[in-house]
């Protein structure tokens, strides 16, 4: 509040877009409603040096500093004066953004090589924040290079950047019938992290080997993807289970389908299952079944189709009057109910770019999902593809027989976690963190 | 770079067991490659403050009702102390809550300090005290302490418009009461409705495009 003292200008503020509404009720555990993006450099990071890029970037997209308040019907995010500053990274990742109406939704952290930010869904999407995030880590790399000669600024305006493409392509009674029902979903069980938090399994390969993979199964990448990860969920099935199939929920980016520029939420989800009873368990046959299922439900009536359903549940004219304090246990019992039809997300959120003389400085990037149960989220940049899994339980059996499947079709991975530290590297990791304890 | 056998995979860091599968691990750690930063545990967290508390109130309860116990149950005086315990703890949740925002804070506690009153003063047998006394003067306090407030932090009126104007309306329930009959005490409740008319009127003299803007995003539908 203290910063919030010199303006006195009115703010602007915003509801929250039709996806964001489900976030707030929702968000609790290890689902914190945050996704991180990473990014890894090749040089250490300088703090003082980001957090110029961060205010010069911020200065384009005056839309992002906003924080969430409660109104009486429903929640709306309001502009702030105030500055987001980097930080050492403290927290795990995906760690609560949320808490009050006096928080930022962003956090941008550093440590050693590499550039955290992390965005709470309500504030904007994967793609959304992929192009906020391109920004800056642009302005960092220009800053500190300034030889290389790049002078990028974003294309599209502020007021198409903060639009609201869900309102914009609402048609009201344009719902359509809702696809073939999967029923209840298998569900992974086992014990969750006695923290709450989430175990963090990274990979990184080459992208190239993983598309001959693919392409060795006629399927691509994400088609490919997902059924390695079905097989690998189907590891982990007692028998007397397997009447029940196993659900990937995919989240799709509309702004593929329904032009929009925007960086706030623009996605629709599709569901693509696999039942182990009576059919093949080989992957050839879950890579057919997959590809099916994508052709059919990535169509523009399909995608369409299912907002307008969703955004017609937020325009009901009997639900909208009830207070918020109602409304939450309800979604958050809705959301509860819809999480029961899935398996586990997959995520691809596509690929990073930066401009061409910039790319020697850096590595790689990365992204993580908050979760309930599992989530892999896939990116790439140049020849790199980066695999982050999430998972609220403490078992890694899914995690292992996925980069199992990947290493026997002669896909190179490395791994990284967040768990496992030695002892001796812990020291040293210390020493250069001041402020941090280890965690044993 | 350590490397999983069993996995078949490279590992990154200098770790005691693969990530994966938990077996061991041969080649050489490389702890420059590690990404990931060794966290210290989180520090005391509200929720912590708040079941510290709840077990003290429960100690502090428990404790009296045996004392109660043993000296006869003619008076049940420890019943007292187990739902002023509550009240209190209430209280400090709704504190530990609202605690990044002083104005929220002070608008809710003059929302359940109040009710809470008046349940009490229902319980022991009304007497009013709850409606004369504490209801007035908790508007009274609230309102002057967020203009206090307001004034040495120099904060625009949008940072506790809603807080504000929710208390403003709050102290006019005593003159309702007083007019119902309800109020014994004239006093507290006259100077609370006073000091919230004049503070509403300057609100909205002075402060209506603010709380217009206000009404319409806490009311948007």
């Amino acid at each position: 509040m203290p910063q919030e003292r010199k303006d006195r200008k009115p703010m602007r503020w915003t509801r929250l877009d039709n996806a964001a509404k489900i976030f707030p009720p929702t968000s609790h555990g290890s689902d914190t409603g945050v996704f991180r993006l990473s990014c890894e450099l090749t040089e250490p990071v300088v703090p003082a040096t980001l957090q110029q890029a961060l205010d010069r970037t911020l200065a384009h997209y005056p839309h992002l500093r906003m924080v969430m308040r409660r109104g009486v019907f429903w929640y709306y995010l309001e502009q702030t004066t105030q500055r987001p500053l980097v930080e050492p990274e403290r927290t795990p990742p995906c760690a609560p953004l949320y808490a009050g109406s006096r928080s930022l939704l962003l956090r941008v952290s550093y440590w050693r090589h590499k550039v955290n930010l992390e965005v709470y869904h309500v504030l904007a999407d994967g793609a959304g924040a992929i192009a906020f995030f391109e920004a800056l880590m642009t302005a960092y790399l220009v800053l500190c290079h300034p030889e290389s000669g790049v002078d990028e600024q974003p294309q599209a305006s502020v007021s198409q950047r903060w639009a609201d493409s869900f309102q914009k392509y609402y048609r009201p009674r344009a719902g359509g019938p809702s696809g073939e029902r999967m029923g209840r979903a298998w569900r992974l069980r086992g014990a969750r992290r006695p923290d709450g938090g989430l175990t963090v399994i990274e990979g990184v390969a080459d992208v190239r080997q993983v598309l001959a993979a693919a392409h060795r199964y006629g399927a691509t990448l994400t088609v490919y993807l997902a059924a390695v990860l079905l097989e690998a969920l189907h590891g982990e099935m007692y028998l007397r289970e397997q009447k029940r199939p196993v659900v990937l929920t995919v989240p799709v980016d509309l702004r593929s389908f329904f032009p929009s520029q925007t960086t706030r939420n623009f996605f629709g989800t599709i569901r693509v299952g696999y039942r182990f009873t009576g059919q093949e368990t080989s992957l050839e046959p879950i890579v057919r079944s997959v590809a099916a299922a994508f052709q059919t439900e990535l169509t523009p009536e399909r995608l369409g189709a299912r907002m307008n359903r969703l955004a017609a549940l937020e325009h009901a004219p009997l639900l909208r009057p009830i207070p918020l304090a109602l409304k939450n246990p309800v979604l958050r019992l809705a959301g509860d109910i819809s999480e029961r039809g899935e398996t586990a997300t997959l995520s691809n959120v596509g690929r990073f770019r930066l401009p061409e003389p910039l790319h020697p400085y850096v590595r790689g990037f990365g992204v993580f999902m908050s979760t309930h149960a599992l989530q892999l989220c896939t990116c790439s940049f140049g020849d790199s593809l980066h695999f982050g899994f999430t998972c609220a339980l403490e078992s890694t059996e899914v995690q292992r027989r996925f980069f199992q499947t990947l290493t026997q079709d002669a896909i190179e991975v490395e791994i990284r976690s967040n768990e496992y530290h030695e002892e001796v590297h812990r020291d040293a990791a210390l020493s250069e963190l001041p402020r941090d304890r280890g965690r044993a | 770079m350590q490397r999983c056998p069993s996995c078949r995979v490279t590992v990154a860091g200098h770790k005691s067991c693969c990530p994966l599968c938990g077996g061991r691990l041969t080649g050489t750690p490389d702890p420059a490659s590690e990404v990931f930063p060794a966290l210290e545990k989180p520090r005391v967290t509200g929720s912590l403050v708040l079941r510290l508390l709840a077990l003290l109130t429960i100690a502090v309860s428990v404790v009296c009702v045996l004392i109660n116990i043993a000296q006869g149950l003619q008076v049940l005086w420890s019943l007292f102390v187990a739902v002023g315990a509550a009240c209190v703890w209430a209280a400090a949740a709704v504190g530990i809550a609202y605690r990044r925002d002083i104005m929220q804070n002070i608008g809710w506690q003059t929302v359940l300090i109040p009710a809470l009153s008046v349940l009490w003063d229902r319980w022991t047998g009304w007497r009013g005290w709850s409606v004369d006394l504490v209801l007035p003067c908790i508007c009274i306090v609230a309102m002057a302490g967020m203009v206090l407030l307001a004034v040495l932090c120099r904060w625009p009126l949008r940072t506790f418009a809603g807080p504000f104007t929710s208390v403003c309306v709050i102290g006019l329930v005593p003159l309702v009461l007083a007019l119902c009959g309800v109020v014994q005490i004239l006093l507290p409740s006259l100077l609370c409705a006073g000091a919230s008319l004049v503070a509403l009127a300057a609100v909205l003299l002075f402060g209506w495009p603010t709380i217009k803007g206000e009404l319409q995003r806490r009311f948007h539908l």
